[in-house]
């Protein structure tokens, strides 16, 4: 059997980390294709929702990445985005969904070689995870225990 | 009379209020909240140790505000979800009177935000006994075994969304839930659409919830909800020192920050 | 019904060479909703471009996805092509399928793959477009320049000669700033209020500026081309309109010995005053605190000595609030005072003077009529020695950065003082000397070669009094840190340039970021200097930075360049990506108000009938939002979307990520 490969996608802002991609582009680095690219304004812009949502599409791995600190096109968007995902990995971690999966970093338009390595090695460690596969036995788990429930 | 019911009688006999929200007995041997708009109705206000019911759930709903003036009957998280929905901008000082339930069952009447504050610094309680140790059962669980056990539970929801309609929090007009484009959450009761569900109702409440429990206590399925958001509210307090419910002036964490805020998770 | 066009570029072979590009547009073309893809050499090249044009029209497409290179580089190129067949150019997006996949992959399926998953997320983006439209907004053509120092003067005289009206608001009596203080300036010694007064003078009678002086900002609304400015025109109790400006009332005046702000302290002032001769405007002002009418109401010499009977004592602060469309901030700074050293005998010792101090003593118009003397005794010091960098450059003293205009004018004091006690002696402690300009460094060697003044390397670590001399203890390091004694008859602080004290406030009054050190920020350190982050603010000069006179006027005409060029157009035209509310659902939490960067979230008032107040929603103010979208991610009920990235937009294009192409085979 061929090795796993992980479907990762990226939710990316505009200014930085979109740019840092282009970068890597322009200056010819090769990472791995795995990644589908989700263009924000800003990382403020990236609700939480839509990682639950590219789970369940079948994403086993998530990079969110924007303007390091200080640089955010915007001042701020960083630092709020900052907060809510430290919250809703706790989250995830609790509920039992491994936060591991989900890889933050900021990237500027400047490393387009950061862009590269993040890329690569945001695939290894998710190979190393394997298939996200709490999403996936959901959809088997079909009918809910309220069946159960009323029966007893 | 009670002491509860002359301060009540106090607040109809010289015109301060027009409606008053507390507890009475109910034919089944409990409580429930009872509407009192003239003080001829004043000797069933009850209180006892099964009044839990948050009645500030009450306070948005359209038909209690055409009221006017209007009083509650509330203990101590109800006083929190009071400055929390101030800090919100859903209530003002002096929208409403508060008969104060304190630890030891003794009524007193808060009229302004101040008081309730004091009060609530000087009425601290624990958060149950039961509840902290089922957190820290799940907190010492393998990952896998938590995903489990939160499949398991979110898995015997119905999607009555009891829980929402029992929270005073939960005050929007329009629930993510009822959110058709894009459909955000799935509207059956479906694993997937439950996870969906019960992340985001735990997400909109992070640093916001009370405690007060109440949904956990109408779950028809008896799901620990609460445990989210007390777990949630838990690492809000680690990461920023906030804590809801303490001052009318409360700053939201997930709306503010610090330029030195931890981010050692992010590369 | 979408009817939605792909069109996938070779890029010569930039795209083509790992990616196929035909299979890419033949996968495309089964996703529902296409109904026509294909791939070409060239896209952007005209006939790439005629192209899609032909195929809109052939097609009736209502959407196009150019499968390309990265939008960042030709986006607007292809939404002019679409606009120019009368679509709305928001239904042409751009997948990046050069820098983002054939420039980063090897020639492959997997590539190829990657290519038209990402044509399909894009795809499902334009399917959700809605027609946005750029949005207008009037300019009021008046700018309002905080701060009538040099740089508030340059910027108001640039903008007032483009045909537009100022405003040039300055807090003390008189505009001029620390420039009408100094004696003369490096590096070419001319006597600097002889190259100010005549600009201050144009100021007051330019047609275009209104001069407001002894006034401050109190408060800003508004946002770019639509600033809304109140104005605190401080009580100067003289009606400025009777006042011809004799400077009979200032002889008149019993109290005398108020130490003079306009010479930093080193002479005397009455308590009704103009800081100096060629004050604009040339009116006096009444010293409250120390006038004797406002402490026992007795006096009132100046009034009985008023021919003009300009004298009022009655007069009151007034509010004068004014519409403007751009604002310039060029407040300047201020320095530290001899106090803030506690090695250099914290302020007690009368001749340890800072350096402003003893640019009044070099003037002609100081205290001492431009002779060198000190303040205690005013005897001719025979020796002086003068500490650069005091407190700049000192982490122990909170202040770590370089005050950058010390160097040049210590060396430019040391010089002056040779050339009116050419027997007397120069000693410069130094740290290093940064002489980086126009003929700065030629400047400092002039000092050392012809004036003989004498630079030692090092830090001094106390001054203190003994006999009547000055002993000046420090180090030199350039000599094995070989301890350094000197007893001086006056020494010179070139103490730290600071922001003022009520920087923070203005700051916050205006909506401006500052830096730890209160000192305003550019929006842009490199490419946006001038530019603060709120639109249609900018600033000139040392507010935002210590900088010497070239560079503020520099700066000040930057400043003003900018607000000329907002106000030549009637409408400023804005990008539609800007958030939006859905008023009907907001619960008016305003939990949201926070997050906004430029405070674009208003509170609105939602009125019935009757105008009884039924709720107060979020409304997002066009002319202010940046369209982050932080507010949209954070909105719990999904009351604001953000146009161009909608909730349902990159809903969209999340649950297009992994559809395999397969389903379309
Ligand atoms: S837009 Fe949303 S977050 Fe803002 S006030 Fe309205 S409901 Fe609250
Ligand atoms: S999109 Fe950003 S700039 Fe616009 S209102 Fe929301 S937070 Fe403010
Ligand atoms: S623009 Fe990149 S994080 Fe805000």
């Amino acid at each position: 059997m061929s090795e796993f490969e992980p479907k990762i996608v990226a939710f990316v802002c505009n200014w930085c980390t979109y740019a840092g991609a282009d970068l890597a582009g322009t200056s010819r680095i090769k990472y791995a294709q795995n990644v589908r690219i989700v263009r924000f304004p800003c990382t403020g812009r990236i609700d939480f929702m839509l990682l639950l949502k590219a789970f369940e599409e079948g994403a086993d791995g998530i990079i969110v990445s924007g303007c390091h600190p200080a640089d955010c096109h915007y001042t701020s968007g960083n630092y709020h985005a900052r907060r809510r995902w430290m919250v809703f990995k706790d989250l995830l971690d609790f509920i039992g969904i491994d936060s591991r999966r989900i890889v933050f970093s900021w990237v500027s338009a400047a490393e387009g070689a950061k862009w590269a390595h993040l890329v690569n090695d945001t695939v290894s460690e998710i190979r190393n995870l394997g298939p996200m596969k709490e999403y996936k036995n959901l959809e088997n788990v079909s009918s809910n225990k309220i069946g159960e429930l009323i029966n007893d | 009379m009670t002491e509860l019911q002359n301060i009540a009688k106090k607040l109809f006999d010289d015109g301060s209020i027009n409606l008053l929200i507390g507890y009475s007995n109910n034919e089944n041997g409990g409580t429930s909240a009872i509407f009192i708009d003239n003080s001829a109705d004043i000797d069933k206000l009850i209180y006892n140790e099964n009044c839990h019911q948050n009645l500030m759930v009450y306070f948005q709903k359209p038909e209690v505000k055409k009221f006017g003036k209007l009083a509650f009957v509330v203990s101590l998280p109800g006083l929190k979800s009071v400055l929390e929905i101030a800090s919100e901008n859903q209530i003002k000082d002096g929208d409403a009177y508060f008969i104060a339930i304190d630890k030891d069952g003794n009524p007193s009447l808060l009229q302004d935000f101040h008081q309730i504050e004091d009060f609530i610094t000087n009425n601290q309680t624990k958060p149950p006994m039961g509840l902290l140790k089922l957190m820290e059962k799940i907190n010492n669980m393998t990952r896998e075994e938590r995903w489990q056990y939160w499949t398991d539970e979110f898995s015997k929801c119905i999607k009555c969304y009891a829980c929402r309609s029992v929270c005073p929090l939960c005050y929007c007009t329009q629930c993510i839930t009822d959110i058709n484009i894009p459909q955000w959450i799935s509207t059956e009761s479906s694993p997937i659409g439950n996870l969906d569900w019960h992340i985001a109702r735990a997400m909109h409440l992070a640093g916001r919830c009370i405690g007060c429990g109440e949904c956990m206590k109408a779950c028809p399925v008896d799901i620990p909800l609460a445990l989210l958001t007390a777990n949630l509210n838990k690492s809000i307090a680690i990461h920023f020192g906030d804590e809801p419910g303490m001052k009318a002036d409360y700053k939201y964490p997930l709306s503010h920050y610090k330029l030195e805020d931890k981010e050692n998770f992010i590369r | 019904m979408a009817r939605i066009g792909v069109f996938i570029c070779h890029c010569g072979e930039n795209i083509a060479s790992t990616v196929d590009c035909g299979k890419v547009a033949e996968i495309s073309s089964k996703i529902p909703g296409v109904v026509f893809s294909t791939d070409y050499k060239y896209m952007c090249s005209d006939p790439g471009q005629t192209l899609i044009k032909d195929a809109i029209k052939k097609y009736k497409l209502t959407g196009v996805v150019v499968g390309a290179c990265s939008p960042r580089m030709h986006e607007p190129t292809f939404r002019k092509v679409v606009a120019s067949e009368g679509i709305n150019p928001f239904f042409c997006e751009m997948a990046n399928i050069r820098e983002h996949c054939s420039w980063v992959h090897p020639k492959g399926e997997e590539t190829t793959q990657k290519a038209a998953d990402t044509i399909r997320i894009l795809v499902e983006k334009v399917r959700n477009n809605e027609p946005l439209y750029p949005i207008k907004v009037p300019v009021t053509k008046r700018a309002l320049v905080i701060g009538g120092g040099i740089a508030g003067i340059q910027a108001s005289l640039d903008i007032a000669n483009a045909g537009n009206e100022v405003i040039l608001i300055e807090k003390e009596p008189s505009i001029g700033g620390h420039m009408a203080q100094l004696s003369e300036t490096f590096p070419t010694l001319d006597c600097s209020q002889c190259i100010l007064t005549p600009r201050m003078v144009e100021v007051a009678q330019h047609p275009n500026i209104t001069l407001m002086s002894y006034s401050e900002v109190e408060s800003l609304e508004g946002f770019i081309g639509n600033f809304k400015a109140t104005i605190r025109k401080k009580a100067r109790f003289i009606n400025e309109e009777l006042c011809n400006g004799c400077g009979d009332c200032t002889l008149k005046c019993p109290i005398k010995k108020i130490p003079d702000e306009f010479n930093a302290e080193m002479g005397k002032r009455p308590a009704i005053y103009v800081p100096f001769p060629q004050a604009v405007p040339n009116k006096p002002v009444i010293d409250k605190d120390n006038c004797t009418h406002f402490k026992n109401g007795k006096c009132q010499f100046c009034k009985t000595n008023c021919s003009a009977g300009a004298i009022d004592f009655d007069q009151q602060d007034q509010l004068i609030t004014v519409d403007v469309g751009a604002i310039v901030v060029a407040t300047g700074f201020t320095i530290k005072g001899t106090d803030f050293f506690p090695e250099y005998g914290y302020g007690k010792y009368k001749d340890v003077v800072t350096g402003l101090q003893f640019e009044r003593l070099l003037s002609s118009s100081g205290p001492t009529l431009g002779e060198v003397r000190r303040p205690s005794d005013g005897k001719v010091p025979k020796k002086v020695v003068f500490i650069a960098c005091a407190g700049s450059r000192d982490p122990a003293k909170g202040i770590e950065y370089c005050s950058k205009i010390c160097c040049m004018y210590t060396a430019k004091h040391a010089m002056l003082y040779k050339h009116k006690v050419p027997d007397g002696e120069a000693d410069i402690f130094y740290m290093d000397i940064r002489a980086g300009g126009k003929n700065y460094e030629e400047f400092v060697r002039r000092a050392v070669e012809e004036d003989d003044v004498n630079y030692i390397r090092g830090r001094v670590s106390k001054v203190y009094e003994k006999n009547g001399k000055l002993i000046v203890r420090g180090v030199d390091t350039l000599l094995n840190s070989t301890p350094v004694e000197i007893e001086a008859d006056m020494v010179v602080l070139a103490t730290a340039s600071v922001a003022h004290s009520d920087a923070e406030s203005l700051a916050q009054k205006l909506h401006i970021s500052y830096d730890s050190y209160n000192f305003f920020s550019e929006a842009h350190p490199k490419l946006r200097p001038v530019e603060t982050n709120t639109a249609g603010i900018t600033l000139a000069g040392a507010c935002q930075a210590p900088k010497d006179i070239p560079e503020s006027v520099a700066q000040a005409s930057a400043a003003a360049s900018k607000t000329i060029a907002l106000f030549s157009q009637d409408l400023l035209t804005r990008e539609p990506i800007i958030a939006v509310s859905n008023k009907s659902t907001c619960v008016g939490c305003f939990l949201c108000q926070s997050v906004c960067p430029y405070l674009a979230i208003e509170r609105e008032e939602i009125k019935d009938r009757n105008g009884n107040i039924i709720k107060t929603v979020a409304s997002i103010n066009s002319g202010l939002c940046q369209g982050c979208g932080t507010c949209v991610a954070f909105c719990r009920s999904k009351s604001i979307d953000l146009q161009g990235y909608t909730n349902n937009q990159v809903f969209s294009e999340v649950s297009a990520l992994f559809e395999r192409s397969e389903e379309y085979v």
